[in-house]
């Protein structure tokens, strides 16, 4: 061939200009400036802390604007989001909530399923990489164990909650798994067993120290308190009553003396609230470290920005149900929850306007927060619904609060056991129960009770819990879920107690099974 | 075989030896002469005069003279010149050779394709040229802009004036679903350039390499096509200076007509807040422009530099919008070791100040109510308060927002010509972009402010180095030419940035220079954060190109890409590329054709993802502090998206099939072809499966897409004054083949705020029939009832008032299915002209103030759009539907040029002279009611209540015309051109 010459010329040429570049000429290995392999990572005990703290961490979704707590919340109708005009259509999601008649197309449901297998993934992700940390030496074994021990109980309160919406779930319990892996659902039942089994496996590895470098950890208190709640529902979740085992767990953390009842109802809420002695879990919210608690954004109107000073304009979202409003007696100190009637700035004197104020409202433009809600859809008045006042809000704040949400209360605790009690005695009235419940409700300066029957005990139980995320459950177990209210005039069906699986997940996900009704 | 001249004629071989044993006698002569246009007789400044066989060479000087060495053994000089027939003619004793070259066969044109160039005659795939005196005129604020309907299957779309917005621009429609939909651009030999680093008036050609038989030795990035331009060099002869300058004045070309304060009050209820004001007229003014550009260049044969300077001042049509950029380039060409080493170094700065101003002006200039006063008795702005109100006039006087960008470059090319037809080149480049953003909102500004004052501070900078060798080798073997190349490139980016925002400041005074005096540092409530990433490409390429007896011609090409941004196993991917070509009028004679070629193609393209690291798990701190053992400890966790260490390339393979012709004594020339393109492995940003992943997203590679079109490109010279042309481009629709896993279809691009954010404009599906990228999917709405509420078709096509019942239609697609572009040039006398009309057909566009602010029914504290569409009687709810997605065809008269070049004297200090008037975006012919009906190919999501738009945009749902877009502006300009 006559052309070989210069092939081999070429040849030579390019192996010479391949060799100018010496190390770099095939290298591609990356190198990373901003972020940490995490293969590299979790190489001392402050290391690992610092992805227990991340674990803790994804709890401050929980009360922020549109979550998994708006949805429990707006579903139990105890508070909703209106659309008012132009605003708060959101594609007719809360619209659906609130109706019961939701398909799990809405963002709220797909959201939730979200922010919660989120944590289930971060507690698996924390729990692997500690064991890592642990078997490699680069943490102390027992401390190590601690610490998983408490990612398992932040990822059974995951569960737990997925447990009692969703009802019927995949469980995923380790962060390793096959590439292209899609679990498979599992049924209600499993999931609660899986939540018994986790929180009765680790309590014996959690601390009992409570407050102080403890505080808004999960404590072997925690553990107690979820379970009391599991064994509580378990009728519901699985269709056997443990109403011994929910006074057992509940009697846990009363008999251990280290919980009390703050001296008000308010204390509980204010913008110093951490270390409260009522508090067993808490998500221990931050304007500047621990944000998302924007309650004061969703809930109060464009011009409330000025009775609070507000550094940024609220969105006059969420507001209370009037019947929920309604059964909380005005002499109750914990009619406190609400924020009703005319709104002024933060001087206290000057009547608020708002300038948009629809023809249509009789009270004219002053702005008044009034109990009624005139309709769901579409035209809600831009001034209808008494605002959420559970929180104090902070003049001046931004849209983060820095006061601490409650998840796990000790009030909650009594009426856990007294009610467990009541069920297990049969009687409504028995002595303790009714000594539990006048703990509680004579602190907010309500007569105490000599008897009781169930309307009573859930009547206290709403006036007491409201905007804690217990009203949907609580509804659930005393069959009164799908009664009628005001704005929801339909009773909805029993399959609708469990929330749809979303549709995203369901479409690319074929091993999910969707709930009955849906 | 009448262009060639490598065929001696009789007796040439005879000739030769005579020559031969001529030049034994002379060791080395020297030879002269003129070489001119056959045409006119005018001398051609710049024509390469080379010693065949030898690397000697040398360029006329402006009047066409030459004159070159011509050492021992040489016995023919070949003459070119761009444009031109290439000569060469064989010596005899005479020391004097003149030539007069042939133009007019386009056919010898050197057409730039990657890494080399190609006789335009020897292309045998789609590659689309571009020459400077057929770039649109006027005032050119963004290179794209130059190109704007020159080239078939180009689609360039600047929507709005802002004069700060750069094109997007689309090349043989969406080859990739990543942020990079559009073509790699390669200035000067390097990739990856910012196509707005470069002064306009520097550009001496662009190249577009449309198909994948060409693009695919760029592999990487070489899939939604390449554009690759050439400035302008210096050149050997006489020195040269030139200035050009341009005034400017820009005014609203088109804008939404909105409801005035006593038609708004009485129609849509609106409450009378006692004045009225044009708030459009309040946050617009008359655009007052300059431009300024000088450029020295010469050289000797030897040495030959070019250095430009070059300064623009423009304001836009909204008032505190605008910008001014200065550039100033540098190139030096050197010839060394008996001219058979070439350097050449090339420098450029470019700074730019702009004011980005605020396009919401716009948005609230619409909606704000016409009956509210611009300021209160205090003197301070009037703001009605609550979402989605802010007084328009507050926004632009009582802010700032401002961009600073830095872009500079140096690189240097060496070419060594080691033997006849084999030369080595090395090429080093750096580039690095500076960008700085500044915002300020005053203490008194609701707008992002909040009445507390913000500050706002981000700087991003990109660096782009590059190392790249060649080597080159070219033969003829009988009637086969033939030509090689391979090559080595290394490169790599560089980017890292950082940003600062806080609020609480007490005074204005500081802007973003003394942050340390904002409230939210103290507080912790501060933002700052900062990123760093590179990414590394390398390859090694290979091109041979057969020419056989000018008739038969093949190129092939084989990249061999690796990118750093993939895992450990699937770092490289391979890219061939083969086409052919016959010159059917060289085989037979066909009726009419002075020329006819065939051409068939076929080449392999990639993508890479957009960000590095995606094989990797990776930890950082996520901004937040759990309460951990008695204090808040920051906490780190899983950062970005899912690692997939699976990501693979993503590949498009095309094909190509074309004609190139010329007929009537090459006055009517032209081509046309199709194209048919498969992209697979489409990387997208997935919502990934929970459980079990830990982030929300993955990248993936996650489907198939298809494109085709058909192309065509006519000249006519009509006759010796008057030459029209014509760029036309069918296209087929795009279609999603196939979809990640489950997913047949799935909604995206959120309609928005106010009551609209969980409808969506478009569907992604696979399902069949439905399978068109672009497609609108809205609620079918039939007319507005007798009580002012919708009446709707249900899925049969009945009337229906219930909406549960209406069915839901495809309302349009946002791709064009044809562009047209039509370039008249006229020349008489000292007078030229230019006029330039652009249609682009087939698209729709959701306009969306119309989906929000148009019926009477709802959303009243906003102003109406008062469009035909237009009807007091509809009080429907406002909401995206059939009614609000319209046609949007339209024909622009894009650009028109009137010139006029003084004939001088010969004694006159100038050499050139003309003076110009220019007018851009004369008027558009359209039916869509909306500002602009130029195509959206990318839709940045909804903004309300004064949020930012995001910065990652997404090509999957084309055609949204949202409610931030920046009016139109109709530029009329007045030019002069020096030459000294």
């Amino acid at each position: 061939m006559k052309n070989k010459f210069f092939f081999g010329k070429f040849l030579v040429a390019i192996v010479a200009i391949c060799l100018l570049p010496l190390n770099s000429c095939t290298n591609l290995d990356e190198t990373l400036y901003d972020k940490v392999p995490e293969s590299n990572y979790f190489r001392d005990e402050a290391e690992v802390k610092s992805g227990v703290s991340q674990v803790y961490a994804t709890l401050f979704g929980l009360n922020n604007h549109g979550g998994y707590f708006s949805t429990q919340e707006v579903n139990s109708n105890e508070v909703l989001y209106p659309q008012r005009g132009g605003d708060w259509e959101d594609g007719r999601q809360w619209l659906k909530t609130y109706q019961h008649v939701q398909d799990g197309s809405e963002d709220c449901f797909r959201g939730s399923w979200n922010w919660l297998f989120t944590g289930v993934a971060n507690a698996n992700w924390a729990i692997y990489n500690i064991g890592a940390a642990s078997d490699k030496g680069n943490i102390d074994a027992a401390k190590g164990a601690g610490f998983v021990a408490e990612m398992r109980g932040l990822r059974a309160l995951y569960y737990y909650w997925l447990l009692d919406t969703y009802g019927n779930v995949p469980i995923v319990d380790n962060y390793i798994q096959p590439a292209g892996f899609l679990p498979t659902s599992n049924t209600r039942a499993e999931v609660y067993a899986f939540v018994e089994k986790e929180l009765t496996e680790i309590s014996g590895s959690l601390s009992r120290d409570v407050g102080g470098a403890n505080y808004a950890r999960f404590n072997y208190y925690c553990a107690q308190f979820l379970l009391s709640k599991l064994y509580l529902n378990a009728q519901v979740y699985k269709g056997a009553a443990e109403w011994d085992k929910a006074s057992a767990a509940a009697n846990e953390i009363i008999s251990s003396g280290k919980y009390s009842l703050n001296a008000t109802y308010r204390d509980n809420f204010v913008t110093n609230n951490s270390g409260s002695k009522e508090n067993i879990l808490a998500v221990p919210y931050d304007k500047v470290f621990a944000q998302g608690f924007n309650l004061p954004q969703m809930t109060l109107h464009y011009e409330s920005q000025k009775t609070f000073n507000l550094e940024a304009q609220p969105w006059n979202g969420v507001c209370t149900a009037q019947d929920f409003y309604n059964s909380v007696d005005a002499a109750d100190a914990r009619k406190v929850n609400f924020i009703a009637g005319p709104q002024f700035a933060s001087d206290g004197v000057t009547g608020l306007v708002d300038p948009q104020v629809e023809a249509a409202d009789p009270d004219g433009p002053g702005l008044n927060f009034t109990p009624e809600v005139n309709a769901l859809f579409p035209n809600c008045l831009r001034q209808a619904g008494a605002r959420i006042g559970k929180y104090e809000i902070a003049l001046g704040s931004t849209p983060n609060l820095s006061n601490d949400a409650q998840v796990f209360r000790y009030a909650d605790a009594l009426l856990v056991k007294a009610e467990a009690d009541a069920r297990k005695a049969g009687d409504w009235s028995n002595a303790g129960t009714v000594a539990l419940v006048n703990q509680v409700r004579t602190r907010s300066g309500m007569p105490a009770f000599t008897t009781l029957d169930a309307d009573a005990f859930l009547k206290e139980r709403s006036a007491e819990l409201f905007y804690e995320g217990w009203r949907r459950s609580d509804l659930i177990r005393f069959g009164k879920f799908g009664e009628p209210t005001i704005l929801r005039p339909t009773a909805s069906g029993a399959n609708k107690q469990l929330w749809p699986i979303p549709k995203t997940q369901i479409n690319s996900n074929p091993n999910l099974g969707q709930n009955d009704g849906y | 075989m009448k262009f060639l001249s490598n065929s001696f004629p009789k007796g040439g071989l005879l000739v030769a030896i005579a020559l031969l044993l001529c030049n034994f006698a002379f060791a080395q002569r020297t030879v002269k002469g003129k070489v001119t246009d056959s045409e006119n007789g005018e001398g051609l400044i710049g024509a390469t005069v080379s010693v065949v066989g030898t690397p000697r060479g040398s360029v006329t000087d402006i009047d066409g003279n030459y004159s070159v060495a011509v050492p021992d053994g040489a016995t023919q000089l070949r003459f070119s010149y761009t444009g031109f027939t290439e000569q060469t003619i064989t010596l005899a004793a005479a020391n004097v050779v003149d030539v007069a070259l042939v133009s007019g066969t386009k056919l010898d044109e050197v057409v730039v394709v990657g890494y080399g160039t190609l006789k335009s005659r020897e292309i045998t795939s789609s590659v689309a040229r571009v020459k400077a005196e057929d770039f649109n005129k006027g005032n050119v604020v963004d290179v794209a802009q130059l190109l704007q309907g020159k080239v078939a299957g180009l689609t360039i779309s600047r929507p709005g004036g802002d004069p700060n917005s750069f094109a997007q621009i689309r090349l043989r429609g969406l080859s990739t679903f990543g942020p990079n939909s559009s073509p790699l651009v390669v200035i000067d030999g390097v990739p990856g350039q910012n196509l707005n680093s470069i002064d306009p008036n520097d550009i001496e050609t662009v190249d577009v390499l449309k198909d994948g038989s060409a693009s695919a030795i760029y592999g990487t990035r070489g899939s939604s096509g390449v554009i690759i331009v050439t400035t302008k060099k210096g050149q050997a002869g006489k020195s040269a200076v030139t200035y050009s300058g341009l005034v400017s004045f820009d005014n609203i070309e088109r804008k939404v007509n909105v409801l005035d304060g006593s038609r708004y009050v009485s129609l849509a209820g609106g409450s009378n807040l006692g004045a009225n004001t044009n708030w459009l007229d309040e946050v617009t003014q008359t655009g007052k422009s300059q431009t300024h550009s000088m450029n020295l260049s010469g050289g000797t044969a030897a040495t030959s530099y070019r250095a430009t300077l070059s300064y623009r001042d423009v304001d836009g049509i909204a008032r505190t919008s605008g910008f001014k950029q200065y550039n100033g380039t540098m190139s030096i060409t050197q010839k060394a070791m008996s001219d058979r080493l070439n350097l050449s170094a090339n420098f450029g700065i470019n700074n730019r100040d702009a004011d980005l101003g605020f396009a919401d002006a716009f948005r609230y200039a619409t909606i704000y109510n016409p009956t509210a006063p611009i300021k209160n008795a205090n003197g301070s702005y009037y703001e009605i308060g609550g979402f989605e109100q802010f007084n328009p006039v507050a926004i632009i006087e009582q802010n700032t927002n401002k961009k600073n960008s830095n872009t500079y470059f140096g690189n240097l090319r060496a070419e060594l010509k080691l033997f006849e037809g084999f030369s080595l080149s090395g090429f080093v480049n750096r580039s690095n972009e500076l960008n700085k953003n500044a915002e300020f909102y005053s203490k008194t500004a609701l707008f992002r402010s909040g009445n507390r004052g913000l500050a706002r501070a981000e700087e991003f900078r990109s660096r782009n180095d590059l190392f790249e060798t060649t080597a080159n080798y070219g033969k003829k073997f009988g009637k086969l030419d033939f030509k090689a190349l391979a090559g080595y490139s290394w490169q790599k980016f560089d980017y890292a940035g950082w940003l600062n925002q806080a609020g609480g400041v007490g005074v204005d005074n500081f802007g973003i220079d003394n942050f340390g005096a904002y409230a939210d540092f103290k507080a912790g409530t501060a933002t700052t954060t900062s990123y760093h990433n590179d990414n590394t490409l390398i390859a090694q390429f290979g091109r041979v190109n057969f020419n056989y007896d000018d008739t038969y011609f093949i190129t092939g090409s084989l990249r061999r890409e690796g990118s750093s941004r993939f895992g450990e196993n699937n770092k490289w991917g391979l890219f061939p590329a083969v086409s052919g070509g016959i010159a059917l009028d060289k085989l037979a004679t066909i009726g009419g054709f002075n020329s006819l070629k065939l051409r068939a193609g076929f080449g392999v393209t990639g993508s890479i993802p957009p960000e590095s690291y995606l094989s990797i798990a990776k930890v950082s701190p996520t901004g937040n502090a759990a309460y951990i053992d008695g204090g808040y400890l920051p906490a780190w966790g899983f950062s970005g998206t899912n690692a997939n260490p699976d990501l693979k390339w993503e590949t498009k393979s095309d094909i190509n099939v074309g004609f190139d012709f010329a007929l009537l004594d090459y006055k009517l020339t032209g081509s046309l072809e199709y194209y048919k393109s498969t992209v697979s492995d489409l990387i997208f940003e997935i919502t990934a499966n929970l459980p079990p992943n830990l982030g929300p997203t993955t990248w993936a590679n996650v489907g198939k897409l298809e494109n085709s079109g058909i192309e065509l490109a006519l000249s006519y010279a009509v006759n010796s004054k008057w030459t029209t042309s014509l760029a036309a481009t069918k296209y087929f629709p795009t279609k999603l083949l196939e979809f990640y896993q489950n997913f047949k279809s799935q909604e995206y691009a959120v309609v928005g705020a106010p009551g609209q954010n969980s409808f969506f404009y478009q569907t992604v599906s696979v399902l069949d029939g439905e399978n068109e990228l672009g497609n609108f999917i809205a609620v079918d709405v039939a007319r507005v009832g007798t009580d002012g509420k919708y009446v709707y078709h249900d899925a049969t096509g009945a009337e229906t008032t219930d909406l549960a019942k209406a069915g839901k239609i495809n309302a349009g697609n946002g791709i064009p299915k044809y562009e047209l572009g039509w370039t008249n040039t006229f020349t008489h006398g000292n007078w030229d002209a230019q006029i330039f009309l652009r249609s682009v057909l087939g698209h729709s566009l959701a306009h969306e103030f119309r989906a929000f602010y148009e019926s009477l029914g709802d959303n009243n504290g906003w102003n109406k759009v008062d469009t035909k569409y237009f009807d007091a009687n509809n009080k429907a709810n406002n909401s995206y539907s059939s009614r609000t997605v319209e046609k949007a065809d339209f024909l622009r008269l894009d650009n028109m040029t009137i010139g006029y070049t003084f004939k001088l004297p010969t004694d006159s200090w100038f050499t050139k002279a003309r003076v110009f008037f220019n007018g851009q975006q004369l008027f558009t012919l359209t039916g869509y009611s909306g500002v602009d009906p130029s195509p959206r190919f990318v839709d940045a999501g909804p903004v309300d209540n004064g949020n930012r738009e995001a910065t990652v945009k997404s090509p999957l749902t084309p055609g949204i015309d949202r409610r931030n877009t920046y009016f139109t502006a109709r530029t009329l300009n007045l030019g002069v051109n020096f030459g000294f």
